[in-house]
């Protein structure tokens, strides 16, 4: 089988395969067409439904996630050292509540905080 | 500039084909109806300025670029499922859905009543051959030898250089000899 004999069968194959589409999906692609002459000006939707926009500006998204994780870290961070703040100014200023100094793990954890 | 007559005319007599060659890269029915219908979509918005005589070689990049569209979103889509799913079931995974399997059943490879005759049996074989070449050997032997563009113009088509349309050719061809010797069918 030489190259020609092979190229020559398989397209005349294909020609064949076309020739033989079934009639809904002739019907279809004439629609489209049609559609497609009389309607070019509208907007093309590739997408659907809520995700339409993150999967079609995919990175834009993903940055927003991202600053989304990292204002939450910025945060949880900051809640932390306000946290540690008001305990310096309570140990300070002896305004503890009294029952504190009855709690088995207050002494070991001041040891570890003075350190 | 084409008029509106010759781009319907040109979409007509190309759109089979057109849909034909989104079927053999995506192995899905509906999914090539989309492509078609973008690539139609596209065509007619974006250069219908452009002379009748360029078309077929426009329309072909707006296609083959609509079918990498398709699996670009295709991916970008698995990704934001898997995202948002960690705990989807392992068994459920790309080519499983029903969708797939929907155009698997539609895919040139079906054994349907219509394709047990021989000759249909042959034609079913051998875009099944086609549909299974790598997709730029696809593309290669698509548009050089069906769509009868010259290897300058496939080159163009395919954004690469001639060099590498010729090699897409050589290799296409020849595994297509070997999958239909294979196969038992002669020319």
């Amino acid at each position: 089988m030489n190259e020609q004999e092979i190229i020559g069968s398989v397209t005349r194959a294909l020609h064949r395969g076309t020739r033989e589409l079934d009639a809904a999906t002739i019907a279809r692609l004439s629609a489209l067409r049609h559609h497609a002459l009389t309607h070019a000006d509208a907007p093309i939707r590739d997408g659907s439904g809520t995700l339409e926009w993150p999967l079609q500006h995919v990175w834009i998204a993903a940055l927003l996630v991202i600053l989304l994780l990292f204002a939450g870290w910025a945060y949880m961070r900051q809640q932390e050292l306000t946290s540690g703040v008001e305990t310096d100014l309570l140990l300070l200023t002896g305004e503890l509540p009294p029952g504190i100094y009855a709690d088995r793990v207050f002494a070991p954890w001041l040891q570890g905080y003075r350190r | 500039m084409a008029s509106p007559q010759e781009i319907d005319a040109f979409l007509a007599g190309a759109e089979r084909r057109a849909f034909k060659q989104a079927v053999y890269a995506v192995r899905d029915h509906h999914h090539a109806l989309d492509i078609v219908q973008n690539a139609m979509f596209s065509l007619v918005e974006r250069y219908r300025e452009k002379p009748a005589e360029q078309l077929p070689l426009l329309f072909q990049r707006i296609l083959r670029n609509a079918i990498h569209d398709h699996f670009r979103r295709a991916r970008v889509r698995d990704f934001w499922v898997r995202l948002v799913s960690p705990l989807r079931d392992k068994d459920d995974e790309p080519g499983e859905t029903l969708e797939s399997l929907a155009g698997h059943l539609e895919s040139p490879q079906r054994d349907g009543p219509e394709q047990r005759s021989s000759g249909n049996e042959e034609l079913a074989i051998i875009e099944a051959a086609i549909s299974e070449l790598p997709a730029r050997q696809r593309e290669a032997f698509l548009l050089r030898y069906w769509e009868e563009l010259d290897v300058a113009e496939t080159a163009e088509a395919m954004g690469c250089s001639e060099g590498s349309v010729k090699t897409h050719c050589f290799r296409a061809v020849a595994a297509l000899a070997e999958k239909l010797k294979n196969k038992g069918i002669s020319p």
